[in-house]
């Protein structure tokens, strides 16, 4: 977990990528379980699509 | 977000739905934990109730069943009201009312506020958020969840979870589970300014049908008042026009409860697509086809209300599927949410501005929107990347003349002040 808000052009794909949970879909309900999964200590959870 | 931006706003108070349902369930369950989430998140929302208005005789008998199944639900607080407590209540409300089902626990939320502020806080927390990137397909291995690819690259995991809305039936698909049918059925608005927002006190429903729920009609958080949405199905998932046969569909349905209903202050009209399921509850679980993929769709009404409660059940099927989940030692539940300038008074306006000399100009006359709130939105944990978002985010273009004297040229010109080489689209 890192302190602060993360910059999301800070994510690089090109290198092998990992994460706990993918969660895809940034509507409420993405974000709901987003917010709700940042309570446990993944190494990373990545979502989609926030805004179009 | 998809439909989280075209939709009522309304936190249900869950008795419509079947006892028994996951839409029962989560309905009530996410009701109560936005009460939290207001306190944690600074939400913009406000506990109005709702009323189910019954204009004939017949209608009496379902307000019972409604009563009735909004208690064996666990809705608190349900009564019938007589036609005279009603109309002191709403005095525009149709004379010729009978009764009303009260829901107190009822409310309304600004959807694209509520999105946000989770969203934001998740990013705090320690999500990383991606961006306009869309999943184009789903690897699975020997049975079971390995990444997924997307425009920009692979992402190895071992649990994907399928919050895809309206696409949540493709998205299975990409995995190789084609168990998930949805079906999209539209809903229209017309939304009015805010000289009409105090014309209902409560969001206003008819009594339902057996094939419809009716035409609604309330205020929203920000002092509009909206009428809608009707039902129809279509086929494309970007179909979000409006029709001239919808918007006559709910002004008639909206007269019938407010028949002085004048159409002078619509300012706007919009739709948004439900995806519903084939079995028509919520599909929340895992594939039973695919190992450490998890569903989270077929999230149709009150999906919204249900969203916090869904979250939690779908925490626990991770972890009832193994996975670890310590508690993170950096949680921090809240979130500090600010005041928009519009909402400011004066001494605060004048705190912000010093801070920040950008305040000084209005990008946005209608909503008084400022530069400065303009570039924050690009600059947010979760920032704008379209216009479209920076909309969301400020509600600049949101107001009466609807963006018509929105400077555009200022946006974009904040947008570079920040660094951001994305060209603004006025859609998303
Ligand atoms: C007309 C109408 C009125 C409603 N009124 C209410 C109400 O008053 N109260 C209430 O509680 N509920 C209401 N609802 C229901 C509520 O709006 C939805 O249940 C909720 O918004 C669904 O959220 P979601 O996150 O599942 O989907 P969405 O908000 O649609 O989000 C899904 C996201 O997934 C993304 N996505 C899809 N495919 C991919 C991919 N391959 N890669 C990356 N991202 C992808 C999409 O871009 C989108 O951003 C209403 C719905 C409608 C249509």
């Amino acid at each position: 977990m890192r302190d602060g808000p993360l910059n999301v052009e800070e994510i690089d794909l090109t290198n092998e990528a990992r994460a706990d949970v993918v969660i895809i879909g940034g509507g409420v309900v993405g974000a709901a379980i987003a917010r709700e999964l940042s309570r446990y200590n993944l190494s990373m959870s990545y979502w989609k699509n926030i805004l179009t | 977000m998809g439909t989280s931006k075209a939709n009522s706003g309304i936190l249900h108070a869950g008795f419509d739905a079947a006892p028994g349902t996951k839409k029962a369930l989560f309905n009530v369950r996410g009701n109560v934990l936005y009460r939290q989430l207001e306190a944690e998140l600074g939400i913009r929302l406000k506990w109005i109730g709702s009323l189910v208005v019954a204009l004939e005789h017949d209608n009496l008998r379902v307000l019972e069943e409604l009563l009735c199944r909004g208690k064996e639900n666990g809705v608190p607080r349900l009564e019938i009201l007589s036609r005279d407590g009603l109309l002191d209540r709403e005095p525009n409300l149709a004379h010729g009312v009978l009764g009303a089902l009260w829901s107190p626990t009822a409310g309304i939320v600004s959807p694209f506020d509520a999105t946000l502020a989770l969203a934001e806080n998740a990013v705090h927390n320690g999500v990383k958020v991606l961006l306009e990137q869309e999943v184009e397909q789903v690897l699975v291995e020997q049975g079971r969840v390995a990444g997924v690819v997307t425009d920009r690259g692979i992402i190895e995991t071992p649990y994907v979870i399928n919050a895809a809305g309206v696409h949540a039936g493709s998205v299975a698909a990409l995995a190789g589970d084609e168990s998930i049918a949805i079906t999209l059925r539209k809903g229209e608005y017309l939304l009015f300014d805010t000289s009409r927002g105090d014309c209902v006190r409560s969001v206003l429903f008819p009594t339902p049908t057996k094939v419809s729920k009716g035409i609604v009609i309330g205020p929203t958080v920000h002092g509009n008042l909206f009428i809608g949405p009707n039902a129809l199905d279509v086929a494309c998932p970007d179909d979000v026009g409006t029709t001239a046969g919808g918007m006559s569909e709910i002004i008639e349905g909206a007269r019938k409860l407010i028949p002085n209903l004048g159409l002078g202050s619509v300012i706007t009209q919009f739709a948004g697509l439900r995806a519903v399921a084939a079995h028509d509850d919520f599909i929340i679980g895992p594939s039973s086809f695919v190992r450490g993929l998890i569903h989270a769709g077929g999230i149709q009404s009150p999906g919204l209300t249900a969203a916090p409660a869904i979250a939690e059940a779908v925490v626990e099927i991770l972890r009832d599927d193994g996975l670890s989940l310590t508690p993170n030692p950096r949680f921090v539940p809240v979130r500090q949410s600010r005041l928009s300038f519009k909402e400011q008074n004066y001494t605060t306006r004048q705190r912000s501005f010093r801070l920040n000399p950008l305040h000084g100009r209005i990008v946005c006359r209608c909503e008084t929107v400022t530069e400065a709130e303009i570039v924050e939105a690009i600059h947010v944990p979760c920032p704008a990347h379209t216009l479209d978002a920076v909309k969301v985010r400020t509600r600049a273009g949101m107001g009466r003349c609807q963006g018509g004297v929105l400077r555009s040229a200022r946006v974009s010109a904040a947008s570079k002040r920040v660094g951001h080489a994305t060209k603004f689209r006025t859609q998303g």
